[in-house]
């Protein structure tokens, strides 16, 4: 078919269509649905028994800090990516950096700290898959109607994401201050979800 | 009005359903895209097949289109990504190519060549042969009868067969050695 006649065949069906954009709604329900899948992880898995000690301490709110922003940055960063935009490049390198921060945070900890032993953390892998279900699901949903371009970092932005909230209830649930039992049963999981995400949106998100 | 404004323009009356705003814009798009994919890809079929890809990107995601931001910048985007989609699949395809050709010798069209050329040489070989032997050797090598079935339909006994047979083999490995 010659470009004259496709731009025909466009033309002589033409519908209206509705304007799709995202705004502070969409992110403030991701916030809403990732907020209530925590309720529900710690509902199931309890909330840890000295949280009155640690609720207050600097690292605990710093480490919080970085995961709500790692969350909810990775989230409207999805929303955003799956919108064709040529200025898409900030949202990497803004999850990137808050990544790596949160990653030389637990390091720097590690280094500091007088533990050595990871501890055996597969409940709390578990449990940050399982919560990461929900606010990954939500925005892939919401995402669906637009037309993903870059399909595979916006896989990983929506595990990332997922992944994140799942992170958030285990800090809250998991008694381990240890440093190097976060480094390998919190933030890996959430590295290897991204990575999962990176490699599963080619094949789930629709290509335009 | 620039030109992105009017590009824009024309993009917010497609979204309402204006057909002629439509086809003014998908034009101008075309000459975008090609002036734009002439300087990246220097093959003219090449660069046809991505201006149709992007337009079909172009009206497939045209609900995505915020008239409050750049139309360029929107457009440009899609195309982006369409090129770098195309120089990848090009890449997959010629590196597979490659691959097929000379890294696995046993490639299906090699293969084939190799069959016709057996095929011919053997067949010329065979037709070389008296009427008899012949069509004991095709019936034993190309119908894949059994002995006891050729010598039926051939009214001669079984010895009798696997003797001819066992000739016309020898002739034909002599003639097909000073083929080869």
């Amino acid at each position: 078919m010659s470009i004259n006649n496709l731009i025909k065949s466009f033309v002589t069906d033409l519908k209206p269509v509705k304007v799709f954009k995202y705004g502070a709604k969409d992110y403030c329900l991701i916030l809403l649905i990732g907020l209530f899948s925590i309720l529900i992880s710690l509902a199931i898995a309890g909330i840890r028994n000295d949280i009155n000690d640690i609720i207050f301490t600097k690292r605990f709110i710093f480490e919080i800090l970085i995961l709500i922003s790692l969350a909810m940055i990775s989230s409207i960063s999805a929303l955003q990516m799956s919108i064709p935009n040529i200025k898409t490049h900030y949202f990497k390198k803004i999850i990137f950096i808050n990544l790596v921060v949160w990653l030389i945070s637990i390091i720097y900890f590690f280094i500091n700290s007088e533990f050595v032993l990871a501890g055996w953390g597969f409940n709390c892998a578990q449990e940050i898959i399982l919560t990461s279900v929900i606010p990954s699901f939500s925005i892939y949903f919401i995402l669906k109607k637009a037309s993903t371009l870059n399909r595979s970092v916006v896989g990983w932005l929506i595990l990332t994401a997922g992944a994140s909230y799942g992170a958030l209830a285990a800090y809250f649930s998991c008694a381990s201050n240890n440093p190097l039992h976060i480094l390998i049963w919190h933030s890996l999981p959430v590295l290897i979800a991204g990575f999962i995400g990176f490699i599963a949106g080619n094949f789930i998100l629709k290509k335009v | 009005m620039s030109k992105g404004q009017l590009l824009s323009e024309l993009m917010k009356e497609a979204q309402a359903g204006n057909s002629t705003s439509y086809e003014t814009l998908l034009i101008e798009v075309n000459l975008i895209l090609q002036s734009y994919l002439n300087s990246k890809i220097f093959n003219k079929s090449q660069v046809d097949d991505v201006i149709q890809e992007t337009l079909m990107a172009v009206h497939k995601s045209r609900h995505t289109y915020d008239s409050n931001k750049s139309f360029m910048s929107w457009l440009l985007a899609i195309a982006h990504y369409k090129i770098s989609d195309h120089l990848r699949s090009q890449f997959k395809y010629a590196t597979q190519e490659l691959d097929d050709t000379f890294m696995d010798p046993k490639t299906d069209a090699l293969n084939s060549l190799i069959e016709n050329q057996s095929y011919q040489i053997i067949n010329q070989a065979l037709d070389e042969l008296d009427h008899r032997p012949k069509e004991i050797v095709k019936l034993l090598k190309v119908e894949g009868l059994k002995v006891t079935e050729v010598a039926a339909r051939m009214q001669l006994s079984e010895s009798n067969i696997k003797v001819i047979a066992h000739r016309a083999y020898q002739i034909l490995e002599i003639k097909l050695r000073s083929r080869l």
